[in-house]
């Protein structure tokens, strides 16, 4: 198998499968919630391949040596029980995928097809020609291929491996190396070795990211998601974000998505709403440590301002915490508890 | 505010923001380094007002990275607080959210843009909205118009000063303005085959190098290193992140190379062996350079104790 056979493999089952099954999940759950279908929709997609992580996470962290397909197992059997539970979502995600052909006869969503015909030239030309080089995210990379040649996640206070040398330095939730993980655990699978896949998470996200924002700002005006999408992507910084491959696209999309979903919990007080911000911003908090300290910011503005009565605001936090705790930001608190220490260790500034 | 008044302030304030842009990049953007620390330099911070504007404030003024149009989130953060009790309560509790967010990127990361770039999306959208939402008919289209084209022409100048300081200093390195050379070339940094690079310069597959912030050795190589920053001096060792200059005379520092960590070679590239004067002391007094590649990667070894 080639490597391009592997990226389409991966592709297909854990952007387009896993991301359309985490999709119809939530439109299902999305009579409780109300909110606008196509933007839940994206937010479907970017959980596909966050929701692996996870599932694979969880496993390495609990125990060692677990063969790959038991490994491989976890997130599959996972995503099948979450496409068994859609139930009606499906016929609710097929009946939005049923509307495209009538959206892209409006002039103002020929900007967004051309802007994502863009984001799949740089995709192609990138991926061909720049192979991993930038130095954080090839720190990831090696972390993640430590996970996976390992079969598990140690938390240590200098997580070191004394077969090269290297030493991660690293606070991050796993995330992010998860990824190049699962590439790995595939690729073992077919006896391929590449990183084609995580890579392209990068522009995945990115685009990800511009649809959302495109889809919110489309609920007001459809020439004003034309505008708004022009200033979101004129930028160095966004030009960037696409073409240097790191985590920037994935944690920002998570972090978007999440104050969408505060701006909706305040709009809607209710424990639903509530508990999927917290899966959001788990998601937020397990890429990078930057999201878990805004998500700490957030969560202290709802336990402040939040519309509710005291007693039931404590009560949703509590329950929103331990829900935060599973989908990832659990990592800190064993980081603090038995590994580096996270930020209070004594990190030197240069 | 009133409506009527409201689309002129909007005006006023794309304007401003528009020169103020043009300013940042054609007067305050430094073209050469000159004495400033490079490090500083680097991260765009290098003089009192740069560290504000791309530091502390850089989630809104940082014009180099980021489009201006988070810049006009300033005066509706501002508004917000004036008329706080006019708000309602998901637009005072996210005002609250983005202030204190912005607080915590400028004091813990604001340098990095990378970070600044978190709170974009949503300061591009409550800009793009509240325009939407103050103004009408064509006033509205106009409005919304020129924030695309005003993120356009600021992108156009950080590209436009980028090219400058290039010219400025040939030294400059990005891939947009490498003069040459195919786009794999100008897109990939990494060595081009790092062990022939080493079997060619003797390093054998047992030796230990000392790796200077090149993960890209764990990477494509089997071999083992000693990770290692001279930026700011630590090795990352299994058990601790000691020092490897501080404290030791550079005769100590090649006996603990040689007896402790057991490694005669270094590993690093031109960039990184400018940063530390003291490390680059030592490399140019006790290490002998054995190679460079095409792409700035260097190869050092330590002098033997006979000086030969």
């Amino acid at each position: 198998m080639s490597e391009a056979v592997l990226f389409t493999l991966l592709t297909f089952l854990t952007n387009v499968l896993f991301g359309a099954i985490s999709a119809a999940f939530l439109l299902r759950l999305n009579q409780r919630w109300a909110y606008p279908p196509w933007p839940l929709a994206l937010i479907g997609m970017g959980l596909g391949p966050y929701l692996m992580t996870v599932m694979l996470y969880y496993p390495m962290a609990l125990w060692e040596d677990l063969p790959v397909p038991v490994l491989i197992a976890f997130p599959v059997l996972f995503f099948a029980a979450l496409a068994w539970q859609a139930g009606k979502g499906w016929s609710i995600l097929v009946d939005l995928l049923g509307t495209i052909p009538r959206l892209l006869a409006d002039r103002s969503m020929w900007f967004f097809l051309l802007g994502s015909a863009m984001i799949m030239f740089i995709t192609i030309i990138f991926l061909a020609n720049k192979p991993l080089v930038d130095h954080d995210v090839l720190e990831y990379a090696i972390q993640g291929r430590i996970f996976l040649r390992d079969g598990h996640i140690p938390y240590d206070q200098f997580r070191f491996d004394a077969s090269s040398g290297f030493h991660y330095v690293g606070l991050h939730g796993f995330s992010f190396p998860l990824l190049f993980t699962w590439e790995g655990l595939l690729g073992n699978v077919f006896g391929v070795s590449s990183d084609l896949w995580a890579r392209s998470m990068t522009m995945w996200y990115g685009w990800l990211l511009v649809a959302f924002v495109w889809a919110i700002l489309r609920g007001i005006d459809r020439w004003m998601a034309v505008a708004g999408g022009i200033a979101l992507t004129s930028s160095l910084a966004f030009l960037f974000m696409f073409t240097v491959y790191h985590l920037d696209s994935y944690r920002i999309f998570f972090f978007t998505v999440s104050v969408a979903a505060f701006i909706a919990l305040f709009r809607a007080p209710s424990l639903e709403r509530a508990l999927f911000l917290a899966l959001l911003c788990g998601a937020v908090s397990f890429i990078h440590s930057i999201g878990a300290i805004l998500t700490g910011v957030l969560w202290f503005v709802v336990a402040v301002m939040l519309p509710v009565p005291l007693l039931q605001r404590s009560k949703w936090i509590a329950y929103c915490i331990g829900v935060m705790l599973a989908a990832g930001a659990v990592h800190y608190v064993v980081e603090v508890l038995f590994g580096t220490g996270w930020i209070f260790q004594d990190i030197i500034w240069y | 505010m009133q409506k009527d008044r409201a689309p002129l302030i909007a005006w006023t304030s794309i304007t401003a923001v528009g020169i103020m842009a043009m300013t940042y990049h054609l007067r305050w953007m430094p073209v050469m380094r000159g004495d400033t620390d490079p490090a500083l330099y680097s991260r765009g911070i290098g003089t009192p007002l740069l560290l504000w504007l791309n530091g502390y404030l850089g989630v809104f003024l940082n014009f180099q990275f980021l489009s201006p149009v988070g810049t006009l989130s300033i005066p509706l953060l501002a508004y917000g607080l004036f008329r706080w009790k006019g708000l309602v309560r998901w637009q005072q509790a996210l005002l609250v959210f983005t202030l204190l967010s912005s607080l915590v990127i400028g004091v813990f990361g604001g340098f990095n843009y990378r970070y600044a770039l978190t709170l974009q999306p949503l300061l591009i959208g409550a800009v793009a909205i509240t325009i939407w939402n103050i103004a009408k008919g064509r006033t509205r289209g106009l409005l919304i118009a020129s924030l695309a084209l005003l993120s356009l022409l600021n992108v156009m100048l950080s590209l436009v000063h980028r090219q400058r300081t290039w010219r400025a200093d040939p030294t400059y390195n990005s891939p947009d303005t490498k003069p040459d050379g195919s786009l794999s070339e100008r897109l990939d940094s990494s060595p081009r085959d790092l062990e022939g690079f080493l079997r060619d310069n003797g390093v054998a597959q047992t030796d230990t190098v000392l790796v200077n912030n090149l993960p890209i050795w764990y990477y494509v190589t089997d071999r083992p290193g000693v990770y290692f920053w001279s930026g700011s001096d630590q090795l990352f060792l299994a058990d601790s992140k000691p020092f490897l200059f501080k404290d030791r005379t550079d005769d100590e520092v090649m006996a603990y190379m040689r007896d402790s960590l057991h490694c005669r070679y270094l590993f690093s590239t031109i960039d990184y062996d400018t940063y530390n004067p003291r490390y680059i002391s030592f490399v140019q007094s006790h290490m002998d350079l054995l190679a460079t590649d095409d792409r700035d990667h260097t190869l050092y070894r330590l002098k033997d104790t006979f000086d030969r």
